[in-house]
């Protein structure tokens, strides 16, 4: 019994072992046929012994792993939607199986030998549970990932293999690990080839840097390159991602823009994958990055720098658009005086030109390089109803080239903005000056009459008052705003690396200025305030001027009474004089003083109202030199 | 063919050696994990059950209990083999993965013994007996292995708790060296992602901790950038935790260290733009300077490293993280002393919250009187703000190059809560009652100056210690305000001394009163700043020469402050009697200069009229001031209220300065004598004037204790 018992389960053994190392590979034998229903798994079409039954079962698992990979890799191999990454991760897999058949066939070969000693083959189906055993676990394992990397592309899937790599059985991670080298080269050649030459060659939009064709060269730096913050892989970081980005925007605003076709950095020893992966220990890949980033941003700085003249240019901003330039300014406004306080739409415009070369020739601004005077220029804003030509003038700066990058219209437009301003506080300083040299000039006489001296003295201290006011702002503007900005200015522009640097450091001071002189959104209802103690300072000197010239046409009336007014003359002729001086002083004078007095008390009171306004306003501002500015206006509690 | 298969069943058919066969057969199978011809097993109830087997009870007796025997292992690689599939998912955790990878490992040996065993039975070499002979070596770490994951499955254990009940069966076979090895070489594997994660952190302060397993975790919300607005210390505080369940208890002790040694790393990445341009001439950390901060920042790594492995000596775990404690908390030393020039900052705090050639602080005083008389829901600290601002500009204070760091603030609550609150007493029901107290403070009471810390001094003056400085400098504050206050009514007094002489007896009382309290307020003033905050100022300095570490100067700042506290008696139960005095002086000085307000508002008046006068009018205009001050003076000294007033002023306070001075002496004689206290007594009382006075009370108080 025994003897005949035990060759036909060898013999069956044998004949199993060997349907079954096909059916491993998912081919269809006698004995295992893949299920007609889903033509996934394999079914018994023998029966068979319980636990030769579990045994083969437990070592078709491998087989359906297999058979779900190579499904994969049909879906994806010749898929020409599948980005590169997925390509390069479905050649790892191959790989995988290409091991996996070696050593099926390794099991076939040995399947005839027998072992010394015995009768039956160096294979049982026991002994393919040794065999098995890894392989198994590592099909397990690319299964896992490969349902997970599915449909992914790019930056994602590295990110989605990377997660997996950290896995604590050493053996599995460093399977995964070497997959992700394998997978992360399409994405490392990539990386190099941007920060190189600035070229994409990305067709499944799988790279973390995107660019838009459609962006015009003017907006080169802001819009045309982006990051897509997905595609990032996890592996690097986004500051990493950031300096990458930048270092291929330089070379390509360098080239297109600047027109340097010079190389700047060539890659001689391309940086290891696993400096990319693991930059805890390598840092081959971080130091190129750095290295490349130095070298471009620093070379860009230098060509703006020096070719462009950047610092020239910020210079000649502050100086004229942001009134730095006194005499200069001063003597605009000088000649402009008469030409601005036509209505907006009786402007020349060539005449202003005219006026600005004028000016530029006769104060120290000759003394510029013409690359910087030529690009100053006037524009007029576009006229509202009953805007005065102070309203629309505007001095501008032409920027081109690169330069326009950094200044780009917005930038220029709050330039202009600012100088709009400045512009206005300087006219209203202007305005108090004067009102204060004509009086000067006719004191002595206007001292002689009393009652119109009063007046005179009444309007005298108001403008004082706004004389304080207005130089108090524009200290507080020129000093505390300017100036200060300016230098941070300075600092920062000296501490940039890269281009960014530098555009960010230019909006940061124009946005400090916008909100310091109180442009900005927040402080509309101040600046309104502002605005109206500005219209009562035109307003107060209408008022003086029409009323200086009603004393001193008085005083020429009085003067000629007097002189007619001769001793030489009799009672009557005396009485009737002074009647008709009476009379007509009476008549036509007297209601005209009244009406000053009158008006310039008006004025005052609502001076001072609207003062009180903006103080209260500017000290609860949320600004803290805003809130300065508040004391400085009322250092010794005279509002309030 | 399947039928012949079905008609085996009846096993007692067969000849024995044929049953034998067959039974060693099945028993190879139940050991890889499969279901033999004649050994059964039912499914199991739950997924961590024992798996059972039903042998066929037609075996031979004998055969059958042998395979028995044996059954136990196949029980317990059913239980392995479903732990290793189980905690092989992702989710279980790095130390789990690592201990399913190394039982796999054991496994494969396991796989390689049955392939063996089946070798010997093809040969039919194979009898039960043989097997049970050979399995028995086997049985012994297959239970031991078992026992462990039924452990770790009870506990749905991972990370250190796995690594814990590894570590005590290490222990607890320690007589048996050989299953020792074994456990032991499973508890090395599957640490080994842990103390990977130790290393990156006490090495590099960094968390890679995919399942937070590790006992550090990270708050990745706060970050430096926030840490701006918020409080300075909440960085030190939370960013980085203790995660007390994730600590390996043979790591408990050391975890304290192991926190901070990554703290203090990343401390010092966050300062890295600071290290990058002023570290050069620092050797303590190897990198060169020619490359952007980013990439040096990477390169500060603890310049030994050692791999951590398992290991039951605890010693050498505490020797690796105490050398990588040492390292950085020396970098970080380095750092704060030499770049953020901790020195200098004490030595600017010093200047403003102690008092230290603050000539700035008389000319605040000066400026902000007004102001700070109102009540402080009235003042604006705006208007406060720039009076300190122009007080600090136009004096000693302007070479200062960190006094734009300093801010003033108004509290809600008064120095004496501040000092209950330092001392530990937390009662609710004073802040409850503090809420009217809180509308009565007056500025100069609810004024105090604050600073702005960046980190990473922020490490060293943070809101705690701040806190203290303020404290001292309320009652310094408060000290100087009540010698000016007393100074005013000098200048009120001496007027009066002028036109009336000193013949009035109540009068001289005041002035005599005034004279005490300023000796008392002056001297204890001097006694402050010159004694104690100076004094240890110097000691503090002399220690800081010498530091090793962060701790040491966070231990040795905290003992300067807490010495300044006691000796200033503001940690100490006199304090509310110095309060108490120091409030009697403002009342007796307010007092004072209410009588008085009229005469200088005369004398003002007088001395206004003077410039406009020859000199001979004006000496006439002067005398006859003098005279109607002198009636007005008089007519209010000889009034019985004033006396009565003086007199009740003069007794509360020297009541009050008897019971501080007793209570001194007291002190002193109960063991306080070591510190500087007892100078006050004889600053106070150098020439014995109140000496009789507190005997007296002493014996009266002793009296009332003895009675």
């Amino acid at each position: 019994d025994n003897q005949r018992l035990k060759p036909t389960l060898i013999l069956n053994e044998t004949y199993i072992l060997r349907e079954l190392i096909y059916a491993l590979q998912g081919v269809d034998g006698k004995i295992f046929q893949k299920d007609p229903k889903d033509m996934q798994t394999m079914i018994l079409k023998v029966e068979m012994e319980k636990p030769v039954r579990m045994m083969v079962m437990r070592y078709l698992e491998s087989g359906w792993f297999y058979g779900r990979l190579r499904r994969f890799l049909a879906t994806y191999n010749n898929n020409p939607s599948a980005g590169l990454v997925l390509q390069a991760f479905c050649a790892y897999i191959s790989t995988e199986l290409k091991e996996y058949h070696r050593l099926l066939a390794v099991l076939e070969s040995q399947l005839g030998d027998k072992d010394e000693g015995t009768e039956c083959s160096n294979i049982t189906l026991r002994r393919l549970s040794v065999w098995l055993e890894q392989p198994l676990e590592r099909l397990k394992f690319l299964n896992i990932i490969c349902d997970a990397v599915k449909d992914k592309k790019g930056g994602i899937l590295l990110s989605t293999i990377f997660t997996y790599s950290k896995y604590g059985d050493a053996n599995k991670a460093a399977l995964v690990k070497s997959g992700l080298a394998k997978c992360a080269i399409p994405i490392r050649d990539m990386i190099i080839e941007w920060i190189c030459d600035g070229q994409i060659r990305d067709i499944h939009e799988e790279f973390f840097v995107a660019f838009n064709n459609s962006i015009p060269n003017e907006r080169l730096w802001h819009d045309k390159y982006n990051l897509r913050i997905s595609q990032i892989p996890s592996f690097l970081s986004e500051d990493q991602a950031k300096k990458i980005l930048i270092i291929g925007k330089s070379i390509n605003f360098l080239r297109v823009i600047c027109n340097e076709q010079k190389q700047i950095k060539a890659v001689t020893n391309i940086p290891s994958i696993e400096s990319m992966l693991e930059q805890k220990t390598d840092t081959q890949f971080q130091d190129l990055i750095d290295q490349a980033y130095i070298d471009t941003s620093s070379y860009l700085i230098e060509i703006l720098l020096k070719k462009y003249k950047l610092l020239d240019h910020f210079n000649s901003l502050r100086k004229y658009l942001l009134l730095g330039q006194g005499d200069f300014i001063r003597h605009l406004m000088d000649l402009m005086e008469s030409e601005l306080n036509k209505k907006a739409q009786e402007l020349m415009f060539p005449n202003l030109q005219r006026l600005l070369d004028k000016a530029v020739t006769e104060t120290n601004a000759q003394f510029e390089p013409s690359y910087i005077i030529s690009r100053l220029d006037v524009r007029l804003l576009p006229p509202s109803p009953n805007d005065m030509g102070w309203d629309v003038f505007s001095l501008d700066y032409t920027m081109d080239g690169p330069l326009k990058t950094v200044f780009n219209s917005t930038i220029i437009q709050r330039y202009l903005r600012i100088f709009n301003f400045l512009w206005r506080v300087k006219r209203m300083e202007y305005i108090t000056c004067s009102l204060w040299s004509s009086y000067k000039s006719d004191a002595e006489k206007l001292r002689k009459m009393p009652e119109i001296y009063e007046i005179i003295h009444q309007s005298n201290i108001i403008r004082s008052e706004m004389i304080r006011l207005v130089q108090n702002l524009n200290f507080y503007i020129m000093f505390e705003v300017l100036e200060v900005s300016w230098k941070n200015l300075c600092e920062q522009l000296d501490n940039s690396k890269d281009m960014d640097d530098v555009i960010s450091a230019n909006e940061q001071f124009l946005n400090t200025i916008i909100t310091q002189l109180l442009l900005d959104e927040n402080s509309k209802e101040i600046a309104k305030e502002l605005r109206t103690i500005f219209d009562l300072i035109v307003k107060m000197s209408d008022l003086s001027e029409q009323f200086h010239k009603i004393a001193l046409s008085e005083y020429e009336a009085r003067k000629e009474f007097k002189e007619k007014c001769t001793d030489d003359m009799d009672e009557d002729q005396k009485t009737a004089l002074d009647n008709m001086e009476r009379k007509r002083y009476h008549g036509e004078v007297k209601p005209k003083i009244r009406n000053a007095k009158h008006q310039l008390q008006l004025l005052k009171n609502s001076f001072s109202e609207m003062v009180k306004n903006l103080l209260e306003a500017l000290k609860n501002h949320p600004n803290e030199s805003l809130r300065f500015l508040s004391f400085r206006f009322n250092f010794n509690e005279y509002y309030y | 063919n399947p039928e012949k298969f079905e008609s085996e069943c009846e096993i007692n058919k067969l000849t024995l050696s044929l049953q034998e066969d067959m039974i060693v057969d099945d028993l190879l199978n139940c050991m890889t994990g499969f279901e033999g011809k004649f050994i059964k097993t039912p499914s199991l109830s739950d997924r961590h059950a024992d798996r059972t087997f039903h042998i066929e009870r037609s075996l031979d007796p004998a055969m059958r209990e042998l395979a028995k025997r044996i059954l136990p292992v196949c029980s317990h690689y059913s239980t392995i083999i479903r732990f290793v599939e189980e905690k092989s998912e992702f989710k279980w955790g790095l130390v789990n993965h690592a201990l399913c990878a190394a039982i796999r490992e054991l496994l494969k040996n396991h796989y390689v013994f049955i392939c063996q065993l089946e070798n010997l039975q093809r040969k039919g070499n194979l009898s039960l007996q043989k097997l049970w002979y050979y399995v028995n070596p086997i049985m012994g770490f297959m239970e031991i292995l078992a026992s462990i994951i039924k452990v770790i499955n009870k506990g749905d254990c991972c990370g250190s708790t796995v690594i814990d009940i590894l570590y005590e069966k290490v222990l607890a076979y320690s007589g048996d060296p050989k299953l020792q090895e074994l456990i032991f070489y499973l508890a090395q594997t599957s640490s080994r992602p842990y103390f990977q994660m130790l290393q990156d952190w006490i090495y590099k302060g960094q968390i890679n901790d995919p399942y937070n397993e590790f006992m550090i975790s990270e708050d990745k919300d706060i970050t430096k950038e926030k840490l701006k607005e918020d409080f300075n210390e909440k960085f030190w505080e939370k960013k980085y935790s203790i995660n007390a369940q994730n600590i390996p208890k043979f790591l408990a002790n050391l975890s304290e260290k192991i926190l901070l040694t990554g703290k203090y790393f990343n401390s010092i990445q966050e300062t890295g733009s600071i290290l990058g341009k002023n570290l050069n001439s620092n050797e303590l950390i190897p990198f060169d300077a020619s490359s952007n901060n980013r990439s040096q920042r990477k390169k500060i790594n603890f310049p030994d490293q050692v791999e951590i492995n398992f290991t039951i000596k605890e010693d050498t775990y505490k020797n690796v993280v105490e050398n990588a404690y040492n390292f950085s908390s020396k970098i970080l030393l380095n750092l704060l002393l030499k770049d953020h020039k901790l020195i200098d900052r004490l030595r600017s705090l010093k200047h403003y919250f102690l008092l230290d050639q603050s000539d700035f602080m008389v000319h605040f005083m000066d400026i902000s009187e007004d102001e700070l008389n109102k009540t402080s829901s009235e003042i604006r600290l705006n208007k406060i703000e720039s009076l300190l601002e122009v007080s600090l500009r136009i004096t000693s204070a302007n070479s200062d190059p960190y006094k734009d760091d300093l801010r003033c603030r108004l509290l809600l609550t008064d120095l004496k809560s501040m000092v209950m609150k330092i001392q530990g007493f937390a009662q609710k029901n004073d802040s409850e009652s503090g809420g009217d107290k809180l509308k009565a403070l007056k500025g100069l009471e609810a004024f105090v100056l604050d600073y702005s810390i960046k980190w990473p001094l922020s490490l060293i003056i943070n809101k705690k210690t701040l806190f203290k400085y303020q404290i001292l400098f309320r009652h310094l504050f408060l000290m100087k305000y009540v010698e000016r206050q007393l100074l005013n009514v000098w200048l009120c007094t001496k007027s009066g001394e002028l036109c009336l002489g000193r013949s009035y007896p109540y009068y001289s009382l005041a002035c005599a009163l005034r004279q005490r309290m300023l000796n008392f307020v002056q001297n204890f003033l001097n006694y402050m700043t010159f004694e104690v905050i100076e004094s240890s100022w110097s000691t503090f300095e002399e220690n800081l020469k010498e530091v090793e570490n962060i701790d040491n100067v966070i231990e040795h700042h905290a003992k300067f402050l807490d010495t300044c506290l006691r000796d200033c008696i503001i940690t100490n139960d006199s304090f509310l009697l110095i309060q108490k005095i120091l409030s009697e002086c403002i009342m007796f000085s307010v007092f004072v200069q209410g009588v008085t307000k009229n005469i200088k508002e005369k004398e003002e008046t007088s001395q206004s009229e003077w410039k406009s006068m020859t000199l001979k009018e004006a000496q006439e205009l002067r005398r006859k001031t003098l005279q109607e001050i002198g009636e007005d003076l008089n007519k209010i000294v000889s009034d019985d209220a004033f006396a009565a007033s003086i007199k009740g002023f003069d007794d509360k306070f020297s009541k009050l300065l008897l019971e501080f001075l007793a209570k001194i002496i007291n002190d002193m004689s109960n063991g306080l004598g070591e510190t500087k206290i007892g100078n006050v007594l004889y600053r106070l009382d150098f020439n014995d004037h109140y000496r009789n006075q507190i005997e007296k009370l002493r014996l009266t108080s002793s009296i009332i204790n003895i009675s």
